[in-house]
């Protein structure tokens, strides 16, 4: 009990690491939610410019799902790191610097799907 | 007992440190490597006190598992203070000498002795096999001059012919004689040597003879050039090419470790892995060469009979609903499997679960082991138990029964190299036939086995006085219906020599040696040796694992059976099969073999199955999710763990597990009631023309029946392509 005490202290101790951009954890999550407010807000104009067969709903569930993935992550850099490549992803939709396929990619459409279970792999081929 | 045991391990162990202070001064000698001082026993040459530092010194005829020859001149190092250099694989060290290994002198020497030896060597290396792993080439780069001062002409010697296997080209030969010294020293076979001397020495067999031993492809590592290369192998890859797999060979049941050189998909050739315990550097040839027959006969689709009795090619999805529907359809009683001798440990373990969850205990071999007495149960009884490097400890050997030159190849080098350095004296009952070393033949007959084991023989007298002795049954004795009886005969002669020798308790003196590598897996897992069960109970349906050996017939079984056959090649289990599983051959599929000492180690995946087969423990666990009782394992680890919960040794590769109880497995055995049969214990393979062609892989291979051609009718008759 002692111990662990102890290292729960000293690792606290341990964590004090130069910030990229949020000092603590509720900055980290307030930029999360920022860029999730800016994307949130681009979706239907992403969809009306790239022509995307797409309705906005699903763009919107789509971006919900890409953040949920995220969700368990707590350390602020880590956050930040995440934060600094989606304001890119979105810098480039905004500028239409992407093409239509870029963004089809988050739906993972043409993708064949690996099969899971023992017997379709059993089927499908050679599995490692 | 144990504490004289351990005590005598430690004094030994001191002595050969020389760690006590007085064998120090008379056994140690310090010499100096380049300045740097080191401490070698006297006795040992200059080129192993600096190898003992790290460093390398080069050389083409030293190889030190054969004799010193000292002709290449290549070693020759500097010591200071001596007028001349010295050959450093030959000179013993004297006390108090620098060896200088990269000094003016010694450069001058390699350079001149390089300059020597490509002086008459042609400029083949574009067309060289050996190119990218010769000798030659590297020490050139490494000790040659940069340029020549060559404007004479080269001599040319006569190619001889010596065999299907080996290519010789002589005229790149640089007379290292390590191929002369192998041949009498290893192989036993003195065919090979010199003719003539200087610039028209010829190393061959001078008349036109064939090399004709079973471990006469090793002279193709031993060549440091590219003389004397693999016929099957010529032109075919460069190494670099190649990407190398270590494996495990399972055409015998030594279990040689082997790298498998692969590209594009495709087994270019095999070559030998270091093992000390098990086959030194050595493989035989059957081991080899067959790999040619890996890609010939192969069952690559699934297949089923139809109604015109023809076996028609379709799909898993088919043939696994049949199986599965098969299996379902019949009582426990109704099915059995018969697994067959290249099968991995981890095929045996899928099938036994399967069978046993459909309440069927008939999981038989082809290899018979006699079951009365204690049978199988204790392990001592059908292991190697003296293990392969036992052989170099003993002083005695008695062979009941075997051909090891033919059944296992190495462990016969072995014994040869015993008998050759140890001193070790050989005996055999059964069959005369020509190993490599002499021995004493007792007779064939199983009557004088049974004077030897009462100890009325004249022999009697010379086993009593042996310090360590071992005696090697070779299971193709137990195959016969008194197998039990020899068995029982041959564990009385162990316990009395046993006795009579007073050895300590480590010593193992009984050992089983076979012939199949998935054996002792096997019986390890708890199958019934031998197919007595199902001959006794036929069943309905009758699942063949690589069972080739044709033990078990259509005729065996009641009419309307249904049977289904695993394997890799089309042999003669496919032939009688109604649905065909198309599985992995042993460079296909990382499985477990346990060799004949108990040693398990595992092969590993070098190329993918062919065409639509698959590893043999998936298909087994697909047909139990078909069948509804879904084996509990997807992954390879996991079957691995339950090979650990049934036998923790099968998963603990590379190492033997030690087997106890041969007194009470001889007790149980005394209780044995039969008679010996009046028979003469023949051994299945006596010539070299039954080493060939063995198993499903080898009979396919085509290297392997011109090798079966040019034993019976000379190396002339074989058909080979004329090239150089």
């Amino acid at each position: 009990m002692a111990s662990s005490a102890a290292t729960r202290s000293g690792a606290a101790a341990v964590k004090a690491v130069k910030p990229i951009f949020s000092r603590d954890l509720s900055e980290a999550r307030r930029r999360a939610r920022e860029l999730y407010r800016a994307w949130y807000r681009e979706v239907p104009s992403t969809v009306h410019m790239f022509q995307l067969d797409i309705t906005a709903r699903q763009g919107h569930e789509k971006l919900r799902e890409m953040f949920d993935r995220n969700k368990h992550v707590t350390d602020p850099r880590v956050i930040d790191m995440l934060v600094i490549k989606g304001k890119m992803e979105l810098e480039e939709t905004i500028n239409v610097w992407k093409q239509k396929t870029h963004i089809m990619r988050y739906f993972h459409e043409t993708e064949a799907q690996r099969p899971a279970d023992f017997l379709s792999r059993f089927y499908h081929g050679h599995d490692p | 007992m144990l504490r004289t045991h351990s005590s005598s391990l430690a004094m030994s162990v001191s002595s050969s440190q020389g760690l006590t202070s007085i064998r120090a001064s008379s056994n140690m000698v310090e010499v100096f490597v380049d300045g740097k001082p080191v401490m070698v026993e006297s006795g040992t040459t200059v080129l192993q006190a600096c190898e003992k530092v790290g460093v390398q010194i080069p050389r083409f005829c030293y190889h030190d598992r054969l004799s010193v020859a000292g002709n290449c001149r290549m070693c020759l190092v500097e010591i200071e203070k001596a007028p001349k250099p010295v050959a450093a694989c030959a000179m013993p060290v004297m006390k108090g000498w620098n060896i200088l290994t990269n000094s003016e002198k010694t450069r001058k020497a390699r350079e001149g002795v390089m300059e020597f030896l490509l002086s008459n060597h042609p400029l083949d290396c574009p067309i060289c096999d050996q190119g990218g792993e010769c000798d030659l080439q590297d020490q050139s780069m490494m000790f040659g001059a940069d340029r020549s001062r060559f404007t004479e002409g080269k001599r040319a010697v006569e190619d001889k012919n010596i065999g299907p296997l080996i290519k010789t080209i002589m005229t790149r030969c640089i007379h290292c004689t390590r191929c002369v010294r192998f041949a009498s020293e290893v192989a036993g076979v003195e065919d090979l040597g010199t003719t003539g001397r200087g610039n028209s020495m010829q190393i061959g067999t001078y008349v036109e003879k064939m090399f004709m031993s079973e471990l006469s492809g090793n002279v193709i590592d031993l060549c440091p050039v590219g003389a004397l290369t693999s016929k099957p192998y010529a032109f075919t890859a460069r190494p670099w090419e190649t990407r190398k797999t270590e494996s495990i060979d399972v055409l015998d049941a030594v279990g040689s470790n082997i790298v498998v050189s692969t590209r594009g998909g495709e087994v270019m050739r095999i070559l030998p892995r270091l093992n000390e315990d098990v086959n030194e550097e050595w493989i035989s040839d059957k081991t080899r060469f067959a790999y040619d027959g890996l890609k010939r006969q192969r069952l690559t689709q699934p297949m089923v009979k139809d109604a015109s009795g023809q076996l028609v090619a379709t799909t898993w999805e088919d043939v696994l609903t049949r199986v599965a529907g098969a299996l379902q359809g019949v009582q426990g009683s109704e099915v059995g499997a018969v697994a067959g001798g290249m099968v991995d440990a981890e095929a045996l373990v899928a099938l036994k679960d399967l069978l046993n969850r459909l309440d069927s205990d008939t999981l038989c071999t082809e290899e018979i082991f006699p079951m009365a007495g204690a049978g199988t149960d204790l392990r001592s009884n059908y292991l190697l138990n003296s293990r392969i490097t036992g052989i170099e400890e003993c002083d005695f050997l008695l062979l009941v029964g075997t051909n090891p030159r033919y059944e296992a190849p190495l462990f016969n080098s072995r014994i040869r190299k015993s008998w050759l350095h140890n001193e070790l004296q050989v005996a055999m009952v059964g069959h005369k036939v020509d190993l490599s070393y002499s021995y004493k033949h007792l007779g064939e007959t199983t009557q004088v086995l049974q004077e030897i084991a009462a100890g009325t023989h004249p022999f009697c007298k010379v086993l009593v006085q042996a310090k360590k002795p071992v005696v090697v049954l070779g299971s193709s004795t137990l195959q016969r219906e008194d197998g039990a009886a020899i068995f029982k005969a041959v564990s009385t002669i162990a316990q009395n020599s046993r006795v009579s020798s007073g050895v300590e308790d480590g010593w193992k003196v009984l050992n089983v040696l076979h012939r199949v590598a998935s054996q002792v897996a096997a019986l390890d897992l708890g199958y019934k040796p031998g197919v007595n069960a199902i001959q006794k109970n036929p069943p309905k349906v009758l699942f063949l694992l690589g069972a080739d050996a044709g033990c078990i017939t259509r005729a065996d079984l009641p009419k309307d059976s249904f049977i289904i056959y695993q394997g890799h090649h089309g042999d003669v289990g496919a032939v009688m099969a109604d649905v065909i599983l198309p599985g992995a051959a042993y460079t296909e599929k990382n499985g477990t073999y346990v060799n004949t000492e108990g040693r398990a180690q595992q092969t590993r995946v070098a190329v993918t199955a062919p065409g639509m087969a698959r590893e043999d423990w998936k298909v087994l666990r697909a047909i139990s999710e078909l069948a509804g009782v879904t084996l509990p394992y997807d992954t390879l680890a996991e079957v691995r763990r339950r090979l650990e919960e049934v036998s923790p040794n099968l998963v603990r590769y590379d190492d033997v597990e030690e087997a106890n109880y041969f007194k009470q497995a001889h007790e149980l055995s005394k209780a044995v009631n039969q008679s010996l049969l009046a028979a003469p214990l023949v051994p299945p393979q006596l010539t070299v023309k039954d080493f060939y062609m063995t198993d499903p892989i080898s009979r396919a291979s085509q290297t392997m029946a011109k090798c079966v051609k040019a034993v019976t009718e000379g190396a002339a008759a074989v058909d080979e392509p004329s090239v150089c």
